[in-house]
């Protein structure tokens, strides 16, 4: 029923708006101002027909194909070292493989030792799941640290390609983009039941690595296992009713992912919420369970998970990095170790 | 990337230094602004005066461990929330005009009844903070600015037309489509308020 109770409370609600967005409106103070607000709009919503769809997606297809083929064909002439070859990809899913350094000294449980490196010992980073994973370990292990508000909050427009209809975007990120994190949380995770969500994304059970960033793109974590890696997004997060306000904990969902460079927000991926526990910036647990048709009715049966809690970390900065800046530097940390 | 200016940074310094003379220097600054949003909420003087005491109590007591990116947009945020809260225990006489006036309008939001008992789940405020703020995101930058000023700060649509240098009809078209929208957004996500 319609009510003026209702109305309240969608009014109420209303105070849940992010700060930038609040900023932004206050900011904008007469006709000129909101003209130029006009202008700097950054958001393009392209609509693509059904009809193209098929397109894009034959096209998309023919590309991964190939990308495969020449991988494989490069793999395989590097292995007789007729190439020096760069770091192999897998483009085709969510959950990709890449030749990948870890933060400090964490490996598998598993025994299976990833490729950290590429065979010029040079990282090379390909997507954005990889983009967060080592601008979290710079961070960390930089210690160069400029606190900001847990709040801190970016102006995320991007431009997104709307397929179906509207149920999927894709927002493609450029790769000379400036990555900006404020929150950087690093944990590790043990995967203890093979047929649980992340294992089968992850390759299986064992140690996972995990890194919960707040940036410029999307609040995003990115579960790292040997050379595969997993990225979902942010959908809210709850802060501490007392003085502290401090985070309290932060939900995810998969039907908001990384795929390369990619941002892919949909209603039509199997839906699975990551929840992590805070208290007083450590992390103290995580949940991962399945969600029904975009429902809070989720089946019984979550994730097996375990927090290791011998090494977490939470920190509130504010950095920025290239893509360059990370492969070079990671390169160097890499080249420095090998000497040590 | 909106960044806040060099006074908010002083202000927020002090309070980190816990200079209580930074609260005079608030009231001074941003009196103007947080008193708009108090007189449309509430209509008493009295309510609206023990209001600002809060709000600066409130900036007092969250600042730190906070810092906000903007300061002017978090107190108002302070002010709304409470007056909202001084609004709920007031009785309907002693309620701000302008707030009646945005209700009315946001009713138009509330899906209907007839659609009402399909929906599977009763949306906590968080969850449709996050929807609306999805949705506010998804608005052009002139219907963002404008669906936020008359709804989050209370602003009048004729303040509007004046700020903005358009008419009062183009403002309230543009506010019901976005409110229409909203409505069908929150109809699509099951939501009932």
């Amino acid at each position: 029923m319609k009510d003026n109770l209702s109305a309240e409370k969608l009014f109420e609600a209303l105070s849940e708006l992010d700060e930038d967005v609040l900023a932004e409106a206050l900011s904008v103070k007469n006709k000129t101002a909101l003209k130029a607000a006009k202008n700097k709009e950054p958001v393009k919503i392209i609509f693509l027909h059904p009809v193209f769809k098929g397109v894009v997606a034959v096209c998309v297809s023919l590309a991964i194909i190939a990308a495969t083929i020449f991988a494989a064909m490069k793999l395989n002439l590097s292995d007789f070292g007729l190439v020096s070859s760069t770091p192999q990809q897998n483009t085709s899913t969510p959950s990709s493989n890449y030749s990948s350094v870890p933060p400090n000294e964490s490996s598998d449980v598993d025994g299976s030792e990833p490729d950290h490196h590429s065979p010029t010992g040079n990282i090379k980073i390909s997507s954005i799941d990889m983009l967060n994973y080592y601008s979290a370990k710079k961070v960390i292990m930089e210690k160069s640290l400029l606190p900001v508000s847990q709040s801190y909050k970016f102006d995320k427009n991007m431009e997104a390609i709307i397929l179906d209809d509207g149920n999927t975007c894709y927002y493609p990120i450029n790769k000379n983009t400036t990555f900006t994190i404020t929150m950087v949380t690093y944990f590790t995770i043990n995967l203890n039941n093979a047929n649980g969500f992340l294992a089968k994304k992850l390759g299986g059970t064992g140690l996972v690595e995990v890194v919960y960033t707040q940036n410029n793109l999307e609040d995003m974590i990115t579960f790292k296992k040997g050379d595969k890696y997993y990225s979902c997004l942010c959908n809210n997060k709850s802060w501490n009713a007392d003085s502290s306000n401090s985070l309290n904990k932060a939900g995810f969902v998969t039907s908001m992912y990384i795929e390369d460079f990619y941002i892919v927000k949909t209603n039509e991926q199997e839906d699975y919420r990551f929840t992590v526990y805070f208290d007083n910036l450590e992390v103290t647990g995580m949940d991962c369970q399945r969600f029904k048709d975009k429902s809070f009715t989720h089946e019984s049966v979550p994730d097996d998970i375990t927090v290791v809690g011998d090494y977490c970390v939470v920190m509130f900065v504010k950095r920025s990095f290239t893509i360059d800046q990370l492969e070079v530097y990671f390169s160097k940390e890499e080249n420095q170790e090998e000497i040590v | 990337m909106l960044e806040m200016n060099k006074q908010d940074d002083v202000i927020i310094n002090l309070l980190f230094d816990r200079d209580e003379t930074v609260l005079e220097q608030i009231s001074v600054r941003y009196r103007g602004l947080y008193k708009k949003i108090l007189k449309q909420m509430l209509s008493n003087e009295e309510d609206i005066c023990e209001c600002e005491n809060d709000i600066l109590l409130a900036v007092w007591n969250s600042i730190p461990p906070n810092r906000p990116n903007n300061f002017s947009a978090y107190i108002c945020k302070l002010a709304r929330n409470i007056s909202i809260n001084r609004f709920k225990y007031n009785t309907r006489a002693k309620r701000g005009k302008g707030y009646t006036l945005v209700i009315e309008e946001l009713y138009e939001c509330i899906p209907d009844h007839a659609s009402k008992n399909n929906y599977n789940k009763i949306a906590e405020q968080k969850e449709i903070g996050e929807i609306i703020s999805h949705f506010v995101r998804s608005l052009d930058a002139e219907t963002r600015v404008l669906f936020i000023r008359r709804y989050f700060y209370l602003e009048s649509v004729s303040s509007l037309a004046k700020r903005y240098e358009m008419s009062e009809n183009r403002i309230s078209v543009k506010l019901f489509r976005a409110r229409n929208k909203l409505c069908d957004i929150l109809r699509k996500e099951g939501i009932a308020l």
